[in-house]
């Protein structure tokens, strides 16, 4: 007999997390770091309580988007997220002070038990993930752990990321997990949602500009909050809002 | 340190674990939890922690059996299978706390003595795990 102590923890620190949504994309670089960091800046602008978690062990960066060089993690009783711009934030940096690790898939899963069994969130309305690309541990995990997360999906108007979405949201949907629907990143032109992702019976929750100010931006939270592209991720907080699921 | 938040997922296994095997009338309950050298547990903190959280979780007596169990680690490069001896000791307090915390940043931390590669695999020495639940039924059934 051997069983693992995690596994029976982990519905109970989410008890009191209303709603987590994990934002994914399979594809790399569309843009899944800056909308969950951004999306979470505006909940807690708004008032309501949001974590935040950076769920990307090898490439983790919502700090660097947040402008935190130094994070101290506070524990008492288990791990206590940062507070930062009224935001709960968790994040495997402070324990690798941004050197490289070098991860096999088993030690990627045993990172997402650790984080989901000890962190104490508390109360909250939004507990945002910033899923790293890709679909292996991470989304495996996460949707075998966390069975009330609802996933958004983040798409670039490109035929490769389409492609990329398409097989993401097949997988969600063959598993019964909740897609919350999809976000087209980085729009240039006319509406190119996907004539594939349509077939899927997704909903467009929002399509946010191509924004050459948002990197000068980045790192600095209040100016985040004035750009265009956080006027994009407020129509689609706005939206989120609205589905109850 | 976070003794209390593993005490909390232990008592929480267990209290399953009583529930799956409709484990009802029984006068003792002896839990034997295993701590891997990794995660570096000060044994009487996470028996305390333990004890305490019994009172509630349990209205019968409850003994926890606890037992160490040593890291060994197998570089995947050069397959050099090696124990921890005192590597944990020589770390910073800081780098041997993110190991206490998410014992996978060894991998930053610590390197096969052989080829230096951090390209490894934590065989043993990790987890935190109940290895056996036996309870006792009173006496005169
Ligand atoms: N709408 C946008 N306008 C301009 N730049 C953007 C936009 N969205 C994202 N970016 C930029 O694109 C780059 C990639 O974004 P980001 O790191 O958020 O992607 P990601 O999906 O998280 O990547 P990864 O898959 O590596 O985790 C960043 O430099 C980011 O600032
Ligand atoms: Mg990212
Ligand atoms: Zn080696």
């Amino acid at each position: 007999m051997s069983i693992d102590a995690r596994l029976s923890i982990i519905d109970k620190r989410l008890n009191s997390v209303r709603r987590v949504i994990a934002v994914v994309s399979g594809k790399g670089g569309v843009g899944k770091t800056l909308v969950s960091s951004v999306l979470a800046l505006t909940m807690a602008k708004e008032g309501l309580s949001v974590g935040l978690l950076d769920f990307d062990f090898t490439g983790s960066s919502c700090h660097i988007v947040y402008g935190l060089d130094e994070i101290r993690i506070v524990e008492d009783k288990g791990l206590i997220p940062l507070e930062t711009s009224g935001v709960k934030f968790m994040s495997i940096e402070p324990f690798t002070k941004g050197s490289p690790l070098e991860l096999r898939g088993f030690d990627v899963s045993n990172i997402v038990l650790e984080i989901m069994a000890n962190t104490h969130w508390g109360g909250l309305d939004f507990l945002v993930i910033d899923m790293p690309p890709s679909l292996k541990e991470e989304l495996l995990d996460l949707r075998r752990f966390v069975g009330k997360a609802e996933y958004l999906v983040v798409y670039t108007p490109s035929k490769l990321v389409i492609n990329m979405a398409f097989r993401l949201i097949t997988l969600l949907n063959g598993s019964g997990a909740s897609v919350l629907g999809v976000v087209e990143n980085m729009v240039r032109g006319g509406l190119i949602f996907g004539e594939k992702v349509e077939r899927l019976n997704v909903k467009l929750l929002a399509r946010i500009p191509f924004d050459a100010d948002v990197e000068k931006a980045i790192g600095k939270p209040k100016r985040l909050l004035e750009t265009k592209f956080a006027s994009a991720i407020f129509r689609l907080y706005e939206t989120i809002k609205q589905t109850n699921t | 340190m976070h003794e209390w938040a593993l005490a909390e997922a232990v008592i929480e296994a267990a209290r399953e674990e009583r529930a799956k095997r409709e484990l009802k009338d029984f006068s003792s309950l002896e839990v034997f939890v295993t701590l891997g050298e990794l995660r570096q547990i000060d044994r009487q903190l996470f028996l305390n922690a333990l004890r305490e959280l019994s009172k509630t979780a349990f209205k019968e007596g409850v003994k926890f059996r606890i037992k160490m169990e040593k890291a060994r680690l197998e570089c995947l490069s050069c397959h050099n299978r090696w124990s921890l001896k005192d590597a944990l000791k020589r770390l910073m307090p800081e780098e041997a706390e993110s190991i206490h915390f998410i014992p996978e940043t060894a991998h930053v931390y610590l390197k096969c003595p052989r080829c230096q590669s951090r390209d490894f695999k934590i065989v043993s020495g990790r987890e935190v795990w109940i290895s056996r639940i036996r309870a006792s039924k009173p006496k005169g059934e």
